[in-house]
């Protein structure tokens, strides 16, 4: 292999150190941190009563209220996001309902996408939704039962039609 | 000893230590050693460790015996240390059947997994004479009331031990 001159190594010094931070600067640029997942067209103003359902139903502190679940969920009587908020004060924050939205959304967006884009009529593809209906085995038991108010109320919301009458109900009870 | 022998008692003595150490949970272990020591003056028995997350140790992996479903303390008012005796535990399941259990004198309360293995998600409510307290949220699977009850003001993770409001 032939050597390379003094005048060539000069160079691939100078330009080397630009190739690197040039790759390293693309490498870091491919992710934005603020994207969020949209799922079509489920809508985060109408989320709240639906949040509402599952901090009730599934939101205790032992468990989606825990920091080991996939889906985590805050507001009162749970986990909450502030560390300066307690479990039985204040009300639930909008931040707390934008986490639970995001988390709700992180779980399954591209099944999650499919199934809004047909009307919601899959719901049942999504593993939440088998989980709380105890088609999947889940530690929690069934806290949705097929047809009650939860379920109205979770169902409603995928396709795109929100209830809030049966989530309202479903906070109530049990 | 030839050396044949010399192996044999090897081969045994790794399969031995294997046997002893392969059951060994150490993050259950890590959560029994983290409960310390016996309260000084308090035997081992019902009234032992209250407000302590009792399935910790009566959970089924030891080294607590019996093997409870549920268990905890409760004590009279928010931050207060005073147990409230003979009060009854209202267990509620998903069906609406009911189990009432009665607080000792050091405020535990327990039930057998074997007489009873509950469905959940659980509701619960205490009563003691015209005094009654419904929680605010329901028991989705941990039956420990000190898994998320600690201390006496809460956290953005924990609520107060369990009381009633008595003075």
């Amino acid at each position: 292999m032939r050597a390379l001159s003094p005048a060539m190594v000069r160079a691939l010094c100078m330009v080397l150190p630009l190739v690197v931070v040039a790759a390293g600067s693309f490498a870091c640029s491919t992710t934005d941190s603020s994207a969020r997942e949209s799922a079509g067209v489920l809508g985060r103003t109408t989320f709240p009563p639906v949040s509402d359902v599952y901090q009730r139903r599934c939101g205790s502190l032992e468990c989606h209220g825990s920091i080991y679940r996939n889906f985590r969920v805050y507001g009162l009587y749970g986990a909450r996001l502030s560390p300066a908020d307690k479990p039985d004060a204040p009300v639930t924050t909008v931040a707390e309902y934008d986490a639970n939205y995001q988390a709700f959304l992180g779980l399954e967006p591209a099944v999650l996408r499919d199934v809004v884009a047909g009307g919601g009529i899959d719901a049942m593809r999504l593993t939440v939704v088998r989980k709380g209906r105890g088609d999947e085995a889940h530690k929690g038991g069934m806290p949705i039962k097929p047809g009650d108010a939860a379920d109205r109320c979770v169902l409603g919301w995928i396709r795109s039609a929100p209830d809030p009458v049966a989530c309202a109900e479903a906070v109530k009870s049990p | 000893m030839r050396p044949y022998a010399l192996g044999s008692v090897a081969t045994v003595a790794i399969v031995a230590l294997s046997a002893a150490t392969s059951c060994m949970d150490p993050v259950h272990s890590d959560a029994v050693a983290a409960l310390g020591g016996e309260a000084k003056g308090v035997r081992t028995g019902p009234e032992h460790r209250p407000g302590q997350p009792c399935l910790v140790c009566h959970g089924g992996d030891g080294p607590g015996s019996p093997e409870w479903s549920v268990a905890g303390t409760v004590y009279t008012t928010r931050g207060s240390t005073t147990p409230l005796s003979g009060a009854t535990v209202v267990l509620i399941d998903p069906a609406g059947a009911e189990r009432r259990l009665t607080t000792n004198r050091a405020g535990n309360f327990y039930i057998e997994a074997s007489r009873w293995t509950p469905t959940y998600p659980l509701r619960v409510r205490i009563e003691s004479g015209s005094e009654k307290a419904e929680m605010q949220s329901l028991i989705n699977g941990v039956s420990s009331c000190a898994t998320c009850h600690r201390g006496d003001s809460g956290s953005a993770r924990s609520v107060p031990a369990v009381y009633l409001g008595l003075p």
